[in-house]
């Protein structure tokens, strides 16, 4: 079958002379791909920390259908830093939208190799034509899947934490074979043309400075004349980081940048965001009257009312609540110890708490706690927020807040603990 | 020698199908009924690179080939003119690319549902905004970067 394709290419593309750039070459691409490669240990990492945090191998935490193999990986995520989740998502969503524009100087970079002729050498060019597949589409994918969901726009209709997830197994596969592969490539172009050098060089514009012809697709065969330098296409790839990392970063990190970030979601003018409202999540006035008790399901079963919990020992902690859509919001939070509610309930220190809400429907309307989440003194069923009984949007009339936990596990208005073993 | 390149060669080919074996496993666990079940996934990552390397690539190509012809630059100039429109235009539509879904208001419903407010403020406003104050900056730049051209071709 390879015997059909024939041996020269047809018009466009797939001729050499029809890419004209000066700039691109294996130094160009190597560049690029290590400060991609710099950025992406740091976004996969974070992502699949932000895995780990949900704490999936207890309750009913798994959003995703869990593969039973992989349990030996999980660890409890620690309360002793409050601010973890926080860094660790607010660096996955910012450092992922300042990413994008290096993302499209790489694939720039390389696309002659895209048409290069014969498009099929064989088998094993087959295979490493698919795998550039899974690089290329798979890279995409996670960058497009996760910059809509951070502004709340599904085109699609899979689940997208299920797609991320495993769309990240396919990237970083291939990914971790890509770097593999051309790792002897990145060696010789620094090695022949220096790390930093072609940039210093830029500034003479000198014809000489084009990288060498190898034969392959990547250097022009008849380049034409330079309108911008390699620092120019640096400079411009690192402006535009800039530009997203201003008008995204401001709302993870809070304070004055929080008014700069006015293209996030989460930005702007609001110092204190809701996740969800209590009309989008069902829960009305009528559910949380007076009437309401909490109800603690243990050895010794009881139900507290609002009035009941108040009059226990109150403590306040500054704690963070920190989204996976990458935004996070420190606020001062007074409520009842949970190790205060689990001795209430008889449970021992080494019991998972199951939380539920009122909240009628979505997977998220309930959590399991780990026995060490329980038992930080800065736990809290929070009942007032920064002085003031907590808006019903804030979860009315108690919520959970527990140092370094995803927000969405910060269960709002709760209405049963149960207290059992792993 | 022939066996070091065997043994090579062996070795790619392995790490190639390893990979791919990881991709199976991980587009079976997608469309496993356990999950969402649905082959939209495996369309939404090849769609994406094809609209990538097929559509927006040649597409911002091209619109920069017709810039280029537009503004006819000296081609030994030091600092080509192009390049005071490329930069603000690459920057604007980057974050034009990004933040579509804020920008052209999609699902604003869901957003103020979920959020308790509307939209941030004004995206598309913010959006332009921005683009205008970029433009400006290199317009400045370009500028004052001829003034002194001119200045110095006087001092000569």
């Amino acid at each position: 079958m390879l015997k059909l394709i024939p041996k020269d290419p047809p018009p466009g593309p797939s001729q050499r002379d029809f890419w004209y750039s000066p700039l691109r070459g294996p130094w160009l691409t190597s560049f690029l791909g290590s400060l991609l490669l710099v950025a992406l240990t740091i976004i996969a990492a974070t992502g699949f920390l932000s895995h780990l945090a949900y704490a999936p191998d207890i309750g009913q935490n798994a959003l995703i259908p869990r593969s039973g193999s992989f349990d030996w990986l999980f660890v409890d995520w620690p309360t002793g830093f409050p601010w973890l989740y926080a860094v660790t998502q607010g660096l996955h969503v910012t450092i992922g939208f300042a990413t994008v524009p290096l993302l499209l100087a790489k694939l720039w970079s390389v696309i002659p190799r895209l048409f290069e002729w014969p498009p099929v050498r064989g088998p094993v060019h087959a295979l490493e034509r698919l795998t550039l597949l899974m690089l290329v589409g798979g890279g995409i994918f996670q960058f497009a899947t996760g910059i809509a969901n951070v502004q709340l726009y599904y085109p699609f209709h899979f689940s997208f934490l299920v797609a991320h997830y495993y769309g990240a197994w396919i990237f970083l596969s291939a990914l971790v074979l890509h770097v593999g592969v051309k790792l002897p490539t990145i060696r010789r172009a620094y090695r022949e043309r220096g790390v930093l050098k072609p940039l210093i060089d830029d500034l003479t514009r000198d014809r000489d400075n084009m990288e060498p012809d190898a034969g392959n697709y990547l250097v022009a065969p008849v380049p034409e004349h330079t309108t911008i330098t390699r620092r120019g296409l640096l400079g411009v790839v690192g402006a535009s980081s800039a530009a997203l990392l201003v008008t995204t970063g401001g709302q993870s990190v809070g304070g004055p940048f929080r008014r700069l970030a006015v293209l996030a979601p989460r930005g702007g003018d609001i110092n204190f965001p809701v996740n969800k409202t209590a009309s989008a999540a069902g829960v009305t006035r009528k559910l949380v009257g007076s009437h309401w008790r909490l109800a603690l399901k243990g050895a010794k079963p009881v139900e507290l009312s609002r009035e009941q919990l108040l009059a226990m020992p109150q403590a306040t902690y500054a704690l963070p609540i920190a989204c996976v859509e990458g935004w996070s919001s420190t606020q001062r939070w007074t409520g009842v110890r949970l190790r205060d509610l689990a001795a209430a309930a008889g449970a021992d220190e080494d019991m998972i708490a199951q939380v539920g809400s009122l909240q009628p429907r979505g997977v998220l309307r309930r959590a399991t706690l780990t026995p060490g989440q329980v038992g930080d003194e800065r736990s809290l069923l929070a009942l007032k927020v920064n002085g003031r009984d907590l808006p019903l949007d804030h979860g009315y009339p108690a919520r959970i807040i527990v140092p370094g936990l995803p927000g969405v596990h910060n269960t709002k208005w709760v209405a049963a603990i149960t207290f059992q073993r792993a | 020698m022939s066996g070091r390149v065997t043994r090579s060669g062996a070795l790619h080919l392995a790490a190639h199908l390893a990979a791919i074996a990881i991709a199976a496993f991980a587009v079976s666990r997608v469309l496993s009924p356990a999950s969402t079940g649905d082959v939209n996934f495996l369309v939404w990552i090849v769609a994406g690179a094809l609209l990538h390397d097929l559509v927006l690539l040649p597409m911002y190509s091209l619109a920069d080939i017709v810039m280029r012809l537009t503004i006819a630059d000296h081609p030994m100039r030091r600092r080509p003119a192009v390049n005071y429109l490329r930069a603000p235009a690459l920057i604007s539509l980057v974050l034009m690319l990004v933040y579509a879904p804020t920008i052209f208001n999609r699902n604003p419903g869901n957003f103020e549902r979920v959020s308790g407010r509307p939209q941030p403020t004004h995206p598309l406003e913010a959006w332009l905004w921005i683009t205008v104050a970029l433009f400006a900056i290199a317009a400045l730049v370009a500028g004052v970067g001829a003034l002194r051209g001119r200045r110095r071709a006087v001092d000569r």
